[in-house]
Formats: C-alpha cells, sequence, structure tokens
C-alpha cells in the first residue's frame, strides 16, 4: 500500500477509541514515578569531611594567629622561660642577661612580653629597673609605651618611679603629664620622686 | 595614747636589760628583716637564726599617730624632739644593777619578754621568717637606744633586708641613725632595700641585688672574690666597690663618675646628658656587675 492510500483510508475510517478518563490518574502517577526515578545513594565519604575540617582549621589558625613567626631557638626559649618562672629575682636577672647576650634580635615579640610581665607583676626593684632599660628599645611600640604609662600610675616604689619618669621624659611622651602632676601634688610621695616629675613636666613644656 | 605609753614604759620598765639573745631554728627559706634599727647581720654555717643585743643605756619610744617626724642620731640628753609629740626617756636598768647587787630572786623565775621581744616581732609561716620593728595598738612604736643587734643568719637561706617596712611602696620614712646597715661573710641570696640608711656588705659572695634611694653602698671584697651576680642601684648615693686585682667581673656601669684605679679593659663608653656609662671587665671577663647610680660617684677599688 502505497502511502497516499494508507493516507485515505485513515480518512475514511471510524474515529479512533478515546482514552478512558478514569484511567489518567493512573497514567499520570506512572509517568510520575517514571521520570522522577531517585538516583543512586552516594556513600557519606568520612575522609571529604575531616579534609575540610582540616582546611578549615588551617584557614583559622592563619586567620586568629597570623602567619607563623620565626621561632625562637630553643636555648633561648629556654632562658625566656626562666625569666618569667624564676622564683628568685637573682635568676631573673642571670637569666635576662644572658638571654641578651646570647639573643641576636633583642627586640622579638616573646622577650618583649616577658619583659612586660616582669614590669606588670614584678615586686623586686632592680629586676623591675632592668625590665624598664630592656623594654626602651621597644619604645616605639605602642603596647610598650602604654605599659610604661599605666605602671606609671602605680607604681609605688620610689626607685621604679623614678625610673619610669625619666623612661617617659626621655621618649618625649607627653601622655604622662598629667599622672606627673599629680605626683608632684601628692606630698606622700618621695622628694627624690617629685623632684624628678617636676625634672619631667618641664622639660615637656620646653618641646 | 598616752595611756599606751605610760603602759610602755612601766612595761620596760620592768625588764632587765642586758645583753639579750634569741633563736628561732630556721635553716631553709626566706628571712626577711624589716626594720630601721642599728642592725649588724653575719652570715654563718648554722641552722638557727640568733638575733644579739648589747646592753641599751638609753631609750626613746614614740608613736608616729598623726605626725611626721625624724630623728637623726640625736642623743637622748640633748632633747631634741622636733616636731615629736611623745618623747619618753628613760634610764632604764641603771639603779636595778646597783640595787640588786648581791641578791637573788626569790621564788621561781618568771618569763619575762626580753628586750628583743620589745623591739622586734616575729612571724613564721610557710618557708619564711619575718623579722619586724614591733608595732602596738595598730600604730608603729618605734624605739631609739644605743643597742646594735646582731644577727646570725645561716647561709643556706635566702635574705630579704629592708630598712624600712616588709611591704612594697611609699611609707612615713623614719630616720633613726646614719649608721649603715652592715651584713658581713653572707654567702646565700641576698636582697637589701633601703631609702636613705647606708649599706655596706663585706664578703658576701651573692648573688646580691642592692637598691637604695639615697642612701651610699659600699661593698668589699676582702676574703672573697664575687662569686656571683651583684645588681647595685642608688638613686643619689655613691657606690664604692673594692675587690682583689686578680678578681674576674664584667661590669656595667653607669654614674656621674666612674673613678677606678684597677686595671679594667673598656668594651664600651657611652655619654648620656646627665652620666657615663661603661661596659667594662677586669681580667677578661667573668662574673657580672649591674652598678647603676643616677647622681652618685662610683669608685672601683683595689684592696
Amino acid at each position: 500500500m502505497s502511502l497516499e492510500e494508507q493516507l485515505k483510508q485513515l480518512k475514511t475510517q471510524e474515529e479512533a477509541p478515546q482514552w478512558p478518563k478514569e484511567l489518567d490518574a493512573s497514567f499520570e502517577q506512572k509517568l510520575r514515578v517514571e521520570l522522577h526515578q531517585p538516583k543512586k545513594r552516594r556513600s557519606f565519604k568520612w575522609y571529604y569531611a575531616a579534609a575540610a575540617v582540616l582546611v578549615i582549621a588551617l584557614l583559622a589558625n592563619q586567620f586568629w594567629f597570623g602567619t607563623p613567626e620565626f621561632k625562637v631557638p630553643a636555648a633561648e626559649q629556654q632562658m625566656l622561660d626562666q625569666i618569667a618562672q624564676a622564683e628568685y629575682p637573682s635568676e631573673q636577672l642571670e637569666a635576662m642577661a644572658a638571654y641578651q647576650e646570647m639573643s641576636d634580635s633583642k627586640a622579638d615579640d616573646q622577650f618583649q612580653g616577658v619583659l612586660l610581665d616582669l614590669l606588670k607583676n614584678e615586686t623586686q626593684t632592680n629586676v623591675k629597673i632592668e625590665a624598664i632599660t630592656a623594654l626602651k628599645p621597644f619604645a616605639e611600640t605602642p603596647e610598650v609605651r602604654q605599659a610604661f604609662l599605666n605602671a606609671l600610675e602605680q607604681e609605688t616604689e620610689a626607685l621604679v618611679q623614678i625610673k619610669l619618669i625619666k623612661t617617659l621624659a626621655e621618649l618625649k611622651e607627653t601622655r604622662a603629664a598629667d599622672p606627673l602632676q599629680q605626683i608632684i601634688a601628692d606630698r606622700n610621695q618621695e622628694a627624690a620622686v617629685r623632684n624628678t616629675a617636676s625634672l619631667a613636666v618641664a622639660s615637656f613644656n620646653n618641646q | 595614747m598616752k595611756k599606751t605609753f605610760i603602759t610602755l614604759v612601766m612595761l620596760l620598765a620592768a625588764i632587765t636589760l642586758s645583753a639579750q639573745e634569741k633563736k628561732i631554728d630556721f635553716k631553709n627559706g626566706v628571712v626577711n628583716i624589716c626594720s630601721s634599727s642599728k642592725i649588724h647581720i653575719s652570715g654563718y654555717d648554722g641552722d638557727q637564726v640568733v638575733i644579739k643585743s648589747n646592753q641599751p643605756d638609753n631609750n626613746i619610744f614614740y608613736s608616729n599617730t598623726n605626725n611626721n617626724f625624724a630623728i637623726r642620731g640625736y642623743q637622748p640628753g640633748e632633747q631634741r624632739v622636733d616636731s615629736v609629740s611623745y618623747v619618753y626617756f628613760s634610764r632604764l636598768g641603771k639603779d636595778r644593777s646597783e640595787k640588786s647587787e648581791g641578791l637573788t630572786p626569790l621564788g621561781s623565775a618568771k618569763e619575762d619578754p626580753t628586750h628583743i621581744d620589745q623591739a622586734f616581732e616575729f612571724q613564721q609561716a610557710g618557708g619564711q621568717l619575718y623579722i619586724k620593728d614591733k608595732s602596738y595598738d595598730g600604730q608603729n612604736v618605734f624605739f631609739y637606744h644605743n643597742a646594735t643587734y646582731e644577727i646570725l643568719i645561716p647561709n643556706s637561706v635566702k635574705l630579704m633586708v629592708s630598712s624600712s617596712d616588709c611591704s612594697n611602696g611609699n611609707n612615713q620614712q623614719f630616720i633613726f641613725s646614719s649608721d649603715a646597715l652592715k651584713i658581713d661573710d653572707f654567702s646565700g641570696d641576698l636582697q637589701v632595700s633601703s631609702k636613705y640608711k647606708a649599706v655596706e656588705l663585706t664578703d658576701v659572695s651573692g648573688p646580691a641585688l642592692i637598691n637604695t634611694l639615697g642612701g651610699d653602698i659600699k661593698v668589699v671584697f676582702e676574703n672573697e672574690k664575687p662569686n656571683a651576680l651583684f645588681s647595685i642601684i642608688s638613686n643619689d648615693g655613691d657606690i664604692d666597690i673594692s675587690m682583689p686585682n686578680n678578681s674576674k667581673v664584667t661590669m656595667k656601669v653607669t654614674g656621674q663618675e666612674i673613678l677606678s684605679n684597677l686595671d679594667f679593659r673598656i668594651d664600651q663608653e657611652t655619654n648620656t646628658a646627665n652620666n657615663k656609662v661603661l661596659d667594662i671587665a677586669l681580667n677578661g671577663g667573668g662574673k657580672k656587675f649591674d652598678v647603676k647610680t643616677e647622681y652618685g660617684t662610683v669608685y672601683l677599688r683595689k684592696n
């Protein structure tokens, strides 16, 4: 049968039977199942999670602690620990002197931190004075200047007060002017402390 | 307050004043002496702290309440008591020895506080022994007399001496005499803090941390050589160090002037606006000395 004849036959044929409406719902359901066949479930890979945690931890370490710093050699670290933990002031002074001799960089952050702790917490006068002397090379650091100012307001030992006042005057730290005026006005302070404070304020005024 | 002093006078009058001695077992730990009395400390190889007092001829005792005052070496008989409200002179013991001559006490001996107990209070706790000027009724009551206290300290302890009090900070300063605080033959760890009283160390081997506000500091090595670190700091005082010519020391010295007859090698010299700073070494260097005086002179002598 030629194609033309087939076409004629189709036209003359009775209307084709309709799909029963009651079967629509069933068909759609089957079609939906066919079209949204679930994919095969992936198995959980624990090592991916571990790797992710590791990467996050490394990034966080960088974020919180900055880039890794130069590690202090073991011998020098031992000296720093000794300064911080020595039971007696003479041992602290010996360790400070040894560290300064041994260390090439006398201005590292760890040393500065140990010295600031001494300035804040140590009570022996000689150790405090040595700590102030050793901190002077760090004086451009705002933290060190602020520590000097804080110590000036809190210190009660006359020799240490004098050392702080002279250091702040040499650094031309004019923020010390107010606490110095208070020292000058305080008649309970040692005369030598008040005199040194007066000279420091005069030096600020002459700047 | 008068009652307090009358009580004290009566109490002291009841005490037989003679050479006295107090011994405290203590061979490990820290001995803290906080006193403005005349003190001569010696180190020894023992296991007791021993305090000796000679017989005081005269006593002055007074309170500091609401008074700022000082007595600088006045003899009691002079009665120079500028701005002191309550000063009592007592020639305690003068007649008692004469009156009691040839007599012995009847009955059992009563336990009297010694003169040393009247002058000092003793506290011992946690490896620390404190020997302080006595205070009564919350007031500081000071004694001035001709007594010199000799204190023997075991070389095995660490010794901290303050010519004022044991607290850190400013306090009203009472000056009783210009006599130096003397420490001899001590080989333990030593710290001395004084405001205006001079400090003299003889054959103290170190380590020693000494500081004064105005007092001179003298360190003499007669039979010993420097054996450990010395940190010596003063604001106004002179610092005078004598040592054998063959001592091996490395020094950082700061002073208005630095004088010596020892053959030091000068490693570094810096002149600041007020001071000279020298890094020096003797016989190639050795034990460390940090010597600083802002307004004083440093003397480094051969002996």
